[in-house]
């Protein structure tokens, strides 16, 4: 189903867009800066952090601030990313995050751009968090976990002020693949993994741990056991007799590489002959 | 058996019209909701069945709750061809009493009052009798008049565990007209023409709402019904299913059938099992009538209801959460859009209404949109239902037309606070909405009007507050809630709100600042803002409203390091000492007393009061009014234990701090500036005070004797001129000496403690005749011993402590006359003290309320007759009570032989004339309220001068403060004053009790000082009231509750 092209003015210039899309997305895609904690493109639209409020300036309409995650654009929106209402809410959500998850400097570093150096609000530490003082409870870790890699390792535990992310019950995990996922999509670097020779250490997540896979070539650990066996060979690389299972993407690529020198060569041997 | 035709219905309606108004049977029904039951109904009832079990000539049910939860536990009689009689505050032992008396129960004294027709409204008018002869009406009750019931038409009458008795009162018949003859268009034009909107709180138009769920394609469709309540102290939803529960499934029914929906799903809280409970019996009992479930009513539509409990989420409300909750998931909102309109239960069209909203449908159809709509007002027609709590006389659900001012709710519905005490505010909306002070009493209550004022209509809690109620603890209290129940998803409302509770725990406990006020208002302003849902985007509004109508309650906090309602506990040690404007520290001394020890009592009382004889007789006792014990029983007498240290105790020891070479000139020699005067010289300063009159006291002075005998003045202020404080008699400073001139003969500061010494006047026609007086001068001329002829018909105007001094001076001069005080507003509103009014009245005297003088009508140059006006009670004015209006064409004439009018008082600012640089406010001098110190460099003011007519206690604080800050001006430091949390002076032990002593102790009701009787009053000016004896005083103050121990 095609969607229908609109156009929508941000800041006062005319984009084109599909009708229904998230407005952050059509901002992102032409070089507009909003920042945002919780959005990811492959996720569906959460509209915890807030941060992405814009405000819709079309005339005739009273004015109003919304997400613009969840914003879904119609023809002649009109939107402003910047404007003084949202700049002043924004700052002082940034106030609040910073109270909230001190140890951050990617955080700091947001912050900053928006002038924000220090907050008014009482600065929340707990001793020994697993989570560094450092998450924001955007919930993108346990939306990747699920939505994306179907593990479901962790989730929100308790509610209000008092929730915190990881495992049930604080338990290690046998549902972790290691995938890292999380941490990659975590936009205060919060989640802190370990590789301990064999062992990757979910050093966040209660100290899961999972088996690495050892190159059968160089001998280095590449991937989490669990994850390395999704990987269909045969179906990527037509790897028929298997000889690129149990390798390092270094030495597949390397292998690969051979594979194909060969197969050309073979090829311009046929054709010379 | 499954009803197929309208003959079954009439069938089933005969049955359920025996059962609830039997033609040869007495029918007792107990108040069964959960009101009744957790103040006993249940015991009640079982008292009743063990008594009634084996009659046959009585049938006994169960109710649910007409509405006054306050009366609970109530129990219908019903009397054959009589009507139904209201009996209230039965208990079971009690129950004997009934039964034995149940041909003759209108003589019991419990009967509340009768009712001899109820309109059912969607069955109409049912007559239960004919009446009991002498009983009220329900709706003649102060508490029923103003309301409308229309969701709660069936509520305390049928019994809501029977199918039949809801059918008797016409249910179903909505329905059976939506089945037999209505398309869904119709049903949702009848709604829409209702103008039914959303009780839920949002106000959105219910039959819009509808049309949007219909207008989806999908086949499958859910209708939901909302009975997630949870906001403190809200619980109509609560009753509305557990005594009318039929109304809400015939609803659901009805908006099924308009949507296209076949399952409806009520999402109702676990923790109301007895609404769980009646709901499932319905549901069944509907089930066995063929009324839901496959093919209703013989029609070929079909419709299932089904429970989903929930573990009670206040976030649940939220109707995304709610969703959520029933699919499994966690109680957490989702952005809409989607709207549950379009994607709601399961990904599916849904529609999802409160109680109150199913319950308005069946009434909307059998009745008409039309009908519905002249209920209520233009833009939100109908009724709601509020429950009415907190600190308030009449607690209970009550029910009124949208557009009712607040005032009609809270007082004459609610009865105002209890003990007399001023309503402040009331809460609308719960946690989500927010306090509308006082001033606003007369806004129209509907979605709209409340909004304006930065509150919410919300789904119908209404929490009244008193004096006794710190707005700061208010939003802490709701604020506390909304953490508490914030799921956590977005950041503005789960940090954003705990750093707002972060910050006002810092104000309420003495250690916030200035800019904390600014940080709170911005924060809930972001808060509100950029929320996710309802929940966020609602919280702050508790404190932005209570920031918006008491600041001064939060800079009091913050600047003063006071909580003037006693609630914050680290500011306040116990309430008594928090009121009184002394700071007398009344847990100690009443903790001595308890121990016997009378003389150190004595000494903590005399450490903040110059005159404890005359305070412990004549205060006004803010302590009593907001003294701890009072909340749950009586208060303890506070000002008679005071009186009793004062004329028991020994005097103290009282140590002079070392000669100072500073002096201090004190004008007027009243509470003001005796207190004053003491406080100075006890700090060595030289004081002089100079007194126009030739006899010390002041405004103390026309205190008729049988309040303050002259004696008990004369020896306490002899006792502050012992410490070397000089008075100056008959020297009027401003006209025998300027200011100026007292600087001049060397005094260093000056205070001035003037009263308001002459009486206003009415300014009426024939004011200047014989036998027209002014209190102050009447009161004046019988203090010096004056003999005047006061005639036959006495009358005094006003409604202060003046003019009921006046009445009962005249009352006991002249024997043999009538007479009588005229007040122009009601009991409420008059400002003298309650326990003088009561007194004025148990000497019979008169008091005519709602009257007013118009003219004098005189005869020689007497005056012979006075002609009077109605009043009504009008908007409310400035110092926030309602404004008199007089009603045209109610003039009447009575004959008047003496007129006293206390209708004010005066200042003299003689003493101000030609003083240059002294500001004044209209007749009152203007001064720094926390130093005294006026405009004028040395120079200070308090007591009535500065805030008009006032108390003894408040006056004498003045010149304590005064005092205070004269001696930092004297030693030429800084003036200002320095605010600190303040704590007990003394640590007296706690008594120990045995448990039995205990019980006792805490079943006492208070001791009262002994008065003379009656008979020996009259002619006579003797005191009134008596010391209390020894026993009786360590007995009352064993009474106290001892707030001011903090750990045991």
């Amino acid at each position: 189903m095609n969607a229908k092209e609109v156009q929508v003015y941000i800041n006062g210039k005319t984009y084109g867009a599909s009708e229904g899309e998230p407005l952050i997305g059509v901002a992102r895609r032409n070089g507009i800066f909003i920042p945002s904690l919780c959005y990811e493109e492959s996720l569906e639209p959460y509209g915890a952090c807030r941060m992405c409020i814009v405000e819709i300036k079309n005339e005739g309409v009273k004015k109003r601030i919304v997400t613009s995650c969840t914003l879904h654009v119609f023809d002649g929106l009109s939107v402003e990313t910047d404007s003084e209402e949202v700049l002043k809410h924004r700052k002082v959500l940034l106030e609040l995050y910073l109270a909230q998850a001190p140890n951050s400097s990617k955080l700091k570093e947001l912050a900053l751009k928006y002038g924000v150096n220090r907050t008014r609000f009482r600065q929340k530490v707990r001793d020994n968090d697993p989570l560094n003082n450092s998450c924001v409870l955007c919930g993108l870790c346990v939306r990747v976990c699920s939505e994306v890699m179907g593990a479901r390792v962790i989730s929100f535990i308790g509610r209000g002020e008092k929730t915190r992310v990881n495992t049930p019950y604080f338990e290690q995990s046998e549902l972790c693949l290691g995938c890292r996922a999380c941490a990659e999509v975590c936009p205060t670097g919060a989640i802190e993994f370990r590789d301990d020779g064999g062992i990757r250490v979910a050093a966040s997540w209660s100290n899961t741990k999972v088996e690495l896979k050892k190159c059968n070539v160089c001998g280095k650990y590449y991937a989490p056991v669990k994850l390395d066996k999704r990987i269909d060979t045969l179906y990527y690389y037509r790897d028929k007799d298997g000889e690129l299972r149990d390798m390092c993407p270094d030495c597949r690529r390397k292998a690969m590489t051979r594979k194909m020198t060969l197969i050309a060569e073979n090829e311009v041997e046929k054709y010379a002959k | 058996m499954k009803i197929g035709n309208f003959e079954d219905i009439e069938r089933i309606k005969e049955r359920g019209l025996k059962k609830l108004k039997p033609e040869d049977r007495i029918r007792v029904s107990v108040g069964m909701a959960t009101c009744g039951i957790s103040v006993g109904g249940d015991a009640v009832f079982d008292a009743f069945r063990g008594m009634l079990g084996y009659r046959d000539d009585v049938i006994l049910t169960r109710t649910g709750c007409i509405g006054f939860c306050h009366e609970e536990p109530l129990v219908n009689i019903y009397i054959p061809e009589k009507g139904i009689l209201i009996l209230h505050r039965v208990q079971p032992e009690s129950v004997k009493d009934i039964v034995n008396n149940l041909d003759s129960v209108e003589t019991l004294d419990s009967v509340l009052c009768q009712i001899d027709s109820w309109d059912h409204l969607v069955g109409g008018k049912i007559e239960y009798g004919n009446g009991f002869e002498g009983i009220p009406r329900w709706n003649e009750l102060d508490f029923f008049k103003p309301q409308r019931k229309l969701v709660m038409r069936n509520a305390g009458i049928i019994n809501p565990e029977d199918i039949d008795e809801y059918i008797a009162v016409g249910g179903y018949s909505a329905l059976y007209r939506v089945l037999k003859g209505m398309t869904p268009d119709e049903v949702i034009d009848e709604v829409k023409k209702s103008g039914l909107r959303g009780r839920g709180g949002a106000g959105f138009p219910t039959g819009v709402k509808w049309e949007l769920a219909k207008n989806e394609q999908s086949d499958v469709k859910y209708v939901i019904c909302n009975a997630d309540e949870g906001d403190p102290g809200a619980y109509m939803n609560r009753n509305e299913m557990e005594s009318d529960p039929h109304s809400v499934i015939e609803g659901m029914i009805i908006g099924g059938y308009a949507i296209g929906a076949h399952k409806g799903i009520i999402y109702i809280r676990a923790e109301y099992p007895l609404a769980l409970y009646r709901l499932q019996k319905a549901i069944n009992e509907a089930k066995s009538y063929g009324l839901l479930g496959k093919n209703i009513l013989g029609s070929d539509f079909d419709f299932e209801i089904t429970i989903s409990k929930g573990a009670g989420a206040f976030v649940c409300g939220e109707e995304t959460a709610l969703i959520a909750s029933i699919e499994g998931e966690t109680g957490r909102p989702r952005p809409r859009p989607p709207y549950p309109a379009q994607k709601g239960l399961w990904g599916k069209p849904t529609n999802i209404n409160n109680v109150e909203t199913w319950t308005n449908i069946p009434l909307i159809i059998k009745k008409g949109g039309e009908w519905f709509r002249q209920f209520g007002n233009e833009k939100s027609p109908g009724t709601k239902v509020f429950s009415l709590v907190g600190k308030v006389e009449n607690v209970g659900l009550v029910e009124v037309e949208l557009g009712t001012p607040i005032r009609t709710v809270v007082y004459d519905i609610g009865g105002g606070a209890p003990k007399g005490r001023k309503v402040k505010a009331v809460q609308t909306g719960g946690p989500s909405g927010g306090c509308i002070p006082a001033k606003f009493f007369d806004l129209p209550i509907d979605y709209e009007n409340l909004t304006k004022v930065g509150s919410i209509m919300g789904s119908g809690g209404m929490v009244v507050m008193d004096e006794n109620t710190c707005m700061v603890d208010t939003a802490r209290f709701f604020l506390d809630f909304s953490v508490d129940e914030s799921c956590g998803k977005c950041v503005p409302c789960r940090e954003g709100l705990k750093q707002m509770l972060t910050m006002l725990q810092g104000i309420s406990s003495g250690e916030g600042a200035r800019s904390d006020l600014e940080t709170l208002s911005e924060l809930s302003e972001t808060i509100k803002t950029t929320s996710l849902c309802g929940l966020g985007q609602t919280a702050p509004n508790p404190v932005l409203t209570t920031l918006k109508y008491f600041k001064e309650e939060y800079i009091e906090h913050v600047d003063k390091k006071r909580c003037r309602a006693g609630i914050c506990e680290d500011l306040v040690y116990a309430p008594c000492h928090n009121s009184c404007p002394l700071g007398q520290d009344a847990p100690s001394y009443i903790a001595y007393i308890a121990h016997g020890e009378f003389d150190r009592s004595l000494e903590v009382i005399m450490r903040t009061n110059p005159f404890p004889g005359i305070l412990g007789r004549v205060c006004d006792h803010p302590c009593e009014l907001h003294c701890r014990a009072g909340e749950g029983g009586d208060p303890i007498s506070i000002r008679a234990l005071k009186r009793f240290a004062a004329d028991r105790g020994a005097m103290p020891h009282i140590k002079i701090e070392t000669e100072k070479d500073k002096r201090v000139a004190i004008v007027g020699s009243g509470p003001a500036g005796l207190s004053a005067a003491y406080f100075l010289r006890l700090k060595g300063y030289g004081v002089d005070i100079f007194e126009s009159e030739d006899k010390p006291g002041g405004m103390l002075r026309i205190i008729p004797d049988y309040r303050l005998p002259k004696d008990v003045l004369d020896r306490e202020i002899k006792r502050i001129e012992g410490f070397g404080v000089n008075i100056k008699y008959g020297i009027k400073v401003g006209e025998d000496k300027t200011i100026h001139e007292l600087f001049n003969e060397g005094y260093d500061a000056l205070f001035l403690g003037v009263g308001f010494r002459n009486g206003a006047k009415l300014n009426i026609p024939g004011e200047e005749a014989e036998g027209v007086f002014d209190g102050i001068s009447f009161l004046k001329r019988v203090a010096k011993g004056e003999k005047l002829d006061l005639g036959e018909n006495i009358y005094v105007v006003g409604g202060g402590n003046v003019a009921i001094d006046a009445a009962r001076t005249a009352w006991r001069i002249a024997e043999n006359a009538n007479v009588n005080i005229v007040y122009r507003r009601t009991r409420r509103e008059m400002p003298a003290i309650g326990g003088e009014v009561e007194d004025a009245l148990f000497e019979w005297i008169n008091i005519e309320f709602l009257t007013n003088p118009v003219k004098i009508i005189t005869e020689n140059g007497r005056v012979k007759a006075v002609e009077w006006v109605k009043m009504k009670l009008g908007e409310i004015d400035e110092s926030g009570r309602p404004r008199p209006i007089p009603i045209e064409g109610s003039e009447f004439v009575t004959p008047v032989d003496t007129l006293i009018v206390c209708v004010g008082q005066t200042p003299d600012l003689s003493f101000a004339k030609g003083v240059e640089g002294l500001n004044l406010a209209g007749n009152t001098v203007s001064v720094d309220l926390d130093t005294m110190a006026t405009s004028l460099k040395g120079v200070f003011a308090g007591g009535d001068i500065v805030t008009g007519p006032s108390t003894v206690v408040r006056a004498a604080a003045a010149g304590k403060t005064a005092s205070e800050s004269i001696d930092r001006y004297l030693k030429g430091g800084e003036l200002k004053r320095e605010f600190k949390v303040v704590f007990p002076s003394e640590n007296v032990p706690l008594l120990k009790f045995s448990a039995e002593e205990l019980k006792k102790l805490s079943l006492m009701g208070r001791v009262e000082s002994p008065k003379v009787p009656l008979d020996r009053r009259r002619g006579s000016f003797v005191e009134v009231e008596k010391t209390l004896d020894v026993e009786a005083a360590i007995v009352e103050a064993k009474r106290c509750l001892r707030c001011d121990v903090k750990e045991r």
